[in-house]
């Protein structure tokens, strides 16, 4: 019942004083366990939790790749994958929009965050879809939606909190959702070919290119291609660890900057500003989070909802169901590694009781919960894309993605029909 | 007030610099022990300086995180909420965040003092680490100070307005 009350008054906190999720997170696991316990053994946990969090090995993978992306975004890798997609596709129907879409995917392989995604495929495959009179809800779509893949695909940020906080293995979740991002930015590619053969108007085809064109401007993806190599392939050996894999990432992600003469000092100090303030805000979450998670294992939730549910007799496959519904309705009410964290504690137990793999809930977790980033009331990539293109309403955005809405759930449902999908790459992984 | 604001503010900038330094000094540590490794000769001690150094590095910037609003919250409800009582809301949920800070930094801070006055050393490199711990004790502080800060200066442009 206590645990029960610390999640109202957490949700209270959050959606009536506008609290920061990690602090609302510690502030109630706090009081939580001052209440159960004593004030003393709850302040001794926010001293020792907060140290041993921010002190974490593990925990330093998440500042290394999102400098990566940082590093990648300031060295303009966006604007060649861009290109070399443009050649390939952009004389199809709607192949300008296909062309964002694989950008998009091709960038979340070295960037684990949809909004960096988001704006950096703004600036530079809108202009060229107004250029080519595409309308705006197919447009904006393809860009809010194809950067939804940066939670997907590796090194997704909520992949590594999700296996620091689970102790699961960073490398076996990275490599689960290789196939099931690949899945989602084909089914992308396709609900823009539907949306064309629907209304042709909204994005026509573009100029013919010769094939030496589309030869020349393969190397623009070299860097993408190199850079997600050397990171995923050190993990598939066991020859670094996640931090390590990082740490190579960003000296790769530098080397290739210079090399390329597009990486500035200002970018650089702006990459590292940037990293360090996202840095400290997942963190936050993350302390929130294990004090959070503390008070609920104290209190005997996760146990209590455990055999609640072993009492109801429902087939587990429902009560997954039942599970993502709740992550994917959360998700379009707020920031999804939030909520995650908020949840993890209370379902994980749950999840693995019922006989179900981590890796693979990890992985169908991320295609969930990054639904909220395009549907209303948060929908945090579309308001992206709308601020960087203030002429075009948010209607119309919105409009436009409620074409690509069953690719998440089909997405969805292939991975949990066939866990292979998830679960075979994983497998090989030493 | 704008002169402590000022402060606050340049304070921040440079604690997030030393923090940019430790990020790239972390980064390097990870390199050269993988390369080293690969040769045969891992680095001994990079476990526990990778560890430190991403304390510090999470630590310092607490507070220009916050003088950047960067902290993710949930506004989806408070947006509609008529402007005074919106404030008052915001302002409530910054004394909390003030008060959990404030324990935050006392308690980090007295765990720092304990491992100085027990003497606790790192275990592979044997140096003592509780500067870190104070490190991280501080930018607790800091942060706690920043959103006292918020809370004033939402009370002073209060003020000034109903004057």
């Amino acid at each position: 019942m206590i645990g029960l009350t610390g999640i109202i008054i957490l949700l209270l906190l959050m959606f009536f004083l506008e609290m920061p999720v990690g602090f609302a997170m510690g502030l109630v696991g706090t009081a939580g366990i001052w209440y159960v316990l004593s004030g003393d053994a709850a302040l001794a946990t926010v001293g020792s939790e907060i140290w041993e969090t921010f002190s974490n090995y593990g925990l330093t993978v998440i500042p290394m790749f999102i400098l990566m992306g940082q590093i990648c975004f300031y060295c303009g890798v966006n604007q060649n994958l861009f290109n070399t997609a443009y050649t390939w596709m952009g004389r199809l129907r709607g192949g300008l929009a296909m062309a964002t879409v694989m950008a998009c995917a091709g960038f979340s392989a070295i960037c684990g965050s949809n909004t960096a995604t988001a704006a950096t495929m703004s600036s530079v495959a809108l202009p060229e879809m107004r250029k080519y009179r595409y309308e705006p809800a197919l447009s904006t779509a393809a860009v809010a939606c194809g950067s939804t893949l940066g939670v997907v695909i590796p090194p997704s940020v909520v992949l590594m909190v999700y296996g620091i906080y689970t102790e699961q293995s960073i490398g076996k979740l990275f490599w689960g959702s290789v196939l099931p991002g690949l899945v989602m930015t084909f089914l992308l590619c396709v609900s823009v070919a539907v949306m064309c053969i629907v209304h042709p108007n909204r994005g026509p085809g573009g100029p013919r290119t010769r094939m030496l064109d589309k030869v020349k401007v393969l190397p623009g993806a070299s860097e993408m291609i190199i850079l997600f190599v050397l990171v995923m392939a050190g993990l598939y050996s066991g020859a670094y660890t996640p931090t390590e894999a990082g740490a190579a990432g960003v000296f790769f992600a530098l080397l290739l900057g210079l090399i390329r003469g597009k990486l500035t000092w200002k970018g650089f100090v702006s990459a590292i500003a940037d990293t360090l303030k996202v840095t400290c805000m997942i963190i936050i979450i993350v302390t929130g989070a294990v004090i959070f998670g503390r008070f609920l294992t104290i209190s005997g939730l996760p146990q209590d909802l455990t055999d609640y549910v072993a009492r109801l007799a429902l087939p587990p496959w429902a009560v997954m169901t039942f599970i993502l519904i709740i992550y994917a309705v959360a998700g379009c009410v707020m920031d999804a590694l939030g909520f995650l964290l908020v949840s993890i504690p209370i379902f994980f137990p749950l999840v693995v009781a019922m006989g179900y793999d981590p890796i693979w809930f990890g992985c169908i977790l991320t295609v969930v919960t990054t639904l909220g980033a395009v549907t209303p009331p948060v929908g945090i990539s579309v308001y992206v894309v709308a601020g960087m293109n203030r002429d075009i309403p948010i209607g119309t955005i919105f409009s436009g993605v409620l074409w690509f809405l069953p690719v998440y759930i089909v997405t969805a449902v292939i991975m949990a029909l066939w866990p292979g999908l998830v679960l075979f790459l994983p497998s090989l992984v030493r | 007030m704008k002169s402590i604001i000022r402060f606050n503010e340049t304070l921040n900038v440079v604690l997030t610099v030393a923090g940019g330094v430790s990020l790239v000094v972390m980064t390097a540590i990870a390199c050269v022990n993988m390369i080293l490794r690969l040769l045969g000769t891992p680095l001994a001690p990079a476990y526990e300086l990778v560890s430190y150094c991403g304390a510090i590095t999470v630590a310092l910037p607490l507070g220009y995180t916050q003088v950047k609003r960067a902290h993710i919250s949930v506004d989806i409800l408070s947006s509609r909420f008529p402007d005074g009582v919106r404030k008052t809301a915001v302002g409530t949920s910054m004394v909390l965040g003030f008060l959990f800070f404030s324990a935050a930094a006392w308690k980090v801070g007295q765990h720092a003092t304990t491992l100085w006055l027990k003497g606790e050393l790192s275990e592979t490199t044997r140096m003592p680490f509780y500067p870190f711990t104070y490190a991280v004790a501080a930018s607790c502080g800091i942060m706690a100070f920043c959103l006292l800060l918020d809370v004033l200066s939402m009370v002073f442009s209060q003020e000034e307005s109903a004057q």
